[in-house]
């Protein structure tokens, strides 16, 4: 008996043992892959426009309640592509496909990023005009009444018209060319120019057209409309012949229905899986995005309080981006 | 005249200094021609480099946005660089891009769409590329990354096309330079070398000792050299030569007249010789016909006498008796003058010299020669005063023997003979005059050679030795006296003897010395 009892208790045992140790080595792994994760920091881009800025803090304050640590690596857009894609920043919480879609498709056929998936705002970047400016120049929105027009828009008195282009760089030019416009681009040194260049002919009900983009504040606090250029083709950047002007490329708008996608390094995934399933399930609406800069640019709040701002009042929907298999890391 | 010797010279000169010449040019040029290619190969290779400093940021941009279609524009406007013939764009291990004729996973590759690049790139030797490779940087945030590497191909190909011309032109240029410096080094040579060795070994060749007048050299040099110095040195050298010869010419004139002049006197001297052989050998005839006659004589009335000696004919007798002490005598007398001329030959005669009365040698002399006066028909005459003379007496009575004898042999047919004294200060003076043929002037130096005759006594067959005067004259040389001759032809001679006077001298004893 004593030696049955023995054997028993031993094939008891003996399962324990083997499930006590399949159990440290699960929890042996995890606990090394979340110290790989802790050591080396996720680098988030910020670059020069507020709802991008405040989406990065938003975006890293949530990785940090998953227990990672955050660096923000500020960019230009030019730059961010390269650096994504040799790992030296990791995330990107905007794409914009109007100005960023070749380069965003490039890096991801070149497998050096991953689309990381797409916010539910629906983006727009083009010529913008407040809405009184349609009683200057009839036609609006149709760009060809922008070529009957274009003394007024002059800032120099000629018959010449200016465009407030952005900081970025964006082919403007070569749409002009390609239109015939008689406009001159003239680049701002950064978007709040934009917005003092729109409030000072607000205030004067003077035409102006500027680069605007949707989702932003701007459409929170005026009212206006985006030049309607021949619709976007593909082939209107990549064929000559394509389009009014059989000479020239860009002879079209920019996409009208755009999306904003996120970006990731391609290695990720792998790295921090968690932050990664995140990232994919994080989506910002055009509203709220217009409210996250109009706190930054209109009420004057910092990027990091307004984004800590939106943390605070929206927990439940952050929490509901992160996996249920990364939860359980979650900061209380 | 062609000079086999002067054409070696030139021929070596020009094939020593052209063969060095070309080795040298040669030399230099193909060193010249490597570190021409060298520097080119350098060249190349910083050019290779440049492209990181011209393209290495815009290829940075591109390579940092991935962007393929500017990475190509760019590696497309470095490989339209001449020397470039491929580059390549690497991210690590992967290769991003390349141009032209690059070396991937140790194979020559071409990534042209051009069939003959691709040609090319499998008869490039890898060894034959020449490569740079640098980083490509990319500053973000300030810090530099690297992005990915860029290799830039060149090949010797590229090298040897650039310094081809280079090499043309130098090689080019050498031949120019050699051509040219050897038309002015031969031109230069031949003008101031070769022609004027040519003029001075024709010169020299054409130097004749018996033409020196006509000599002359004329190099044509403009400036002084060492050419111009040998030219007037061997003009000079001639010029001395011209009088050197010109006095060897007179020396050898005087040469020529002084052997002539030798050649003369041994011609005479062999004559005088021949002649004194013959009158030797005419004295021993003479001597032997001249001791013969006494001889016959003393033997022939010996003879005689002794037939007639039975009968009693004492006048007969002692004329025969007288004629045999005569031929007796003579024979004494003739080998008393051999002997006494002997003795005065080899130096061993003696004369005693004594006062001695002059009357006594005069006639005891005259007896010797009456009979041969007589025989002759000559009339002998003594007109001397008696006199002391300082002599020796036979010596002295010997030499008056011989002057008579010869006045009566050499006088003329019923002649005289005429002895006559002539006191001076300390000597007298014995005259013995003949109306003989007389001597002529020509041969009057022979009257006192030994054993020399005249002509005359030759064809007139006179009896004599030739020795009588010879010894005459020595004998009264020993005694301190003299003889002298004064002669007219067909009238006669006179023979003069100077003799010492006897002035209460001590005897002396004059012993021959000679």
């Amino acid at each position: 008996m004593r030696f049955h009892l023995l054997v028993v208790l031993n094939s008891k045992v003996r399962f324990l043992l083997g499930y006590v140790v399949l159990a440290l080595f699960i929890s042996g792994g995890a606990a090394s892959a979340g110290q790989v994760n802790a050591d080396q920091p996720i680098r988030i881009i910020t670059n020069d426009w507020s709802s991008q800025i405040v989406l990065a803090h938003i975006v890293g304050g949530v990785f940090e309640q998953l227990d990672y640590q955050i660096e923000y690596s500020s960019s230009t857009v030019a730059e961010q592509w390269g650096a994504m894609a040799l790992g030296l920043d990791h995330v990107q919480v905007e794409v914009w496909e109007g100005t960023m879609s070749d380069m965003f498709a490039r890096m991801v056929d070149a497998g050096r990023l991953v689309d990381a998936g797409s916010h539910a705002a629906i983006t727009r970047e083009e010529w913008w005009y407040p809405e009184y400016v349609e009683e200057l120049c009839p036609g609006l929105p149709d760009w060809k009444a922008l070529r009957d027009c274009s003394a007024l828009f002059s800032d120099d008195g000629s018959e010449t018209g200016r465009y407030y282009a952005g900081p970025w760089e964006k082919p403007e030019a070569a749409r002009v060319r390609a239109l015939g416009m008689n406009f001159k681009v003239g680049p701002v040194d950064e978007a709040d120019d934009l917005w003092r260049a729109l409030k000072s002919a607000s205030k004067e009900r003077r035409a102006v057209v500027l680069f605007n983009w949707t989702p932003n504040w701007v459409e929170a606090r005026y009212r206006g409309k985006f030049v309607e250029f021949p619709k976007h083709d593909p082939a209107c950047e990549t064929d000559p012949a394509w389009g009014v002007n059989p000479d020239f490329h860009y002879d079209c708008g920019n996409p009208a229905q755009g999306w904003l996608k996120k970006a990731a390094w391609s290695g990720m995934a792998e790295r921090w899986p968690c932050a990664y399933k995140t990232l994919q399930n994080l989506s910002f609406d055009n509203l709220a995005i217009a409210q996250l800069a109009a706190r930054v640019d209109v009420d004057g709040l910092p990027h990091e309080e307004a984004a800590k701002e939106w943390l605070k009042q929206n927990e439940a929907q952050w929490r509901g981006w992160i996996d249920t298999s990364c939860a359980a890391g979650l900061q209380q | 005249m062609t000079n086999p010797t002067r054409q070696s010279i030139s021929k070596q000169l020009i094939k020593v200094v052209f063969s060095f010449y070309c080795a040298i040019a040669i030399a230099v040029t193909a060193v010249h021609i490597l570190a021409e290619y060298r520097y080119t190969r350098d060249v190349v290779s910083q050019e290779l480099k440049s492209n990181e400093i011209i393209f290495g940021s815009v290829l940075a941009a591109a390579l940092w946005n991935l962007d393929r279609d500017q990475v190509d524009t760019v590696l497309e406007a470095i490989l339209a660089i001449p020397i470039v013939t491929g580059i390549k764009i690497s991210q690590g291990d992967q290769l991003f891009s390349a141009k032209g004729i690059v070396i991937e996973n140790d194979v020559v590759e071409s990534f042209s769409p051009s069939d003959d690049e691709v040609d090319l790139a499998r008869s490039v030797d890898r060894n034959g590329l020449l490569s740079y490779t640098f980083p490509v940087v990319y500053s973000y945030q300030g810090r530099s990354t690297e992005i990915g590497r860029a290799t830039v191909y060149s090949s010797s190909s590229v090298v040897l096309d650039r310094v081809e011309l280079g090499f043309t032109m130098l090689i080019v240029n050498a031949m120019i330079k050699t051509v040219a410096l050897w038309f002015v080094f031969l031109w230069i040579g031949k003008r101031i070398l070769v022609n004027p060795l040519n003029k001075l070994t024709d010169a020299i060749d054409e130097v004749d000792l018996d033409r020196l007048d006509k000599f002359s050299i004329d190099l044509g040099s403009r400036y002084q050299n060492e050419l111009t110095v040998i030219e007037e040195n061997f003009r000079a050298m001639v010029k001395k030569l011209r009088q050197d010869k010109t006095e060897i010419d007179a020396f050898h004139r005087e040469l020529e007249s002084q052997v002539r002049t030798r050649t003369e006197e041994l011609h005479e001297a062999k004559v005088v010789a021949e002649k004194a052989n013959s009158a030797k050998t005419l004295f021993l005839s003479r001597m032997s016909h001249e001791l013969r006659t006494p001889l016959n004589a003393i033997i022939g009335f010996s003879r005689r006498q002794i037939r007639i000696a039975d009968k009693d004919k004492p006048e007969q007798m002692k004329d025969m008796a007288e004629t045999i002490f005569k031929a007796g005598n003579h024979l004494l007398m003739l080998i008393s003058d051999i002997m006494t001329y002997m003795e005065s030959e080899q130096g061993k005669i003696q004369v005693h010299l004594q006062p001695y009365q002059l009357k006594k040698i005069l006639e005891d002399s005259l007896d010797m020669v009456n009979s041969t006066a007589e025989k002759y028909g000559i009339a002998l005459h003594n007109r001397c005063t008696d006199t002391d003379v300082l002599v020796d007496p036979g010596r002295m009575t010997q030499v008056v023997i011989n002057l008579l004898t010869n006045a009566i042999k050499y006088n003329r047919k019923d002649g005289e003979v005429v002895i006559f004294t002539e006191e001076k200060s300390d000597v007298l003076m014995l005259h013995v005059k003949d109306t003989g043929v007389g001597i002529p002037e020509d041969e009057m130096h022979k009257v006192f050679e030994p054993f020399t005759r005249l002509d005359y006594a030759e064809y007139q067959a006179i009896e004599g030795t030739g020795v009588g005067l010879a010894l005459c004259d020595f004998l009264m040389t020993k005694m301190g006296g003299d003889i002298s001759l004064v002669s007219v032809p067909d009238e006669g001679s006179t023979f003069s003897l100077t003799i010492p006077l006897a002035k209460e001298v001590t005897p002396t004893l004059m012993e021959g010395t000679d």
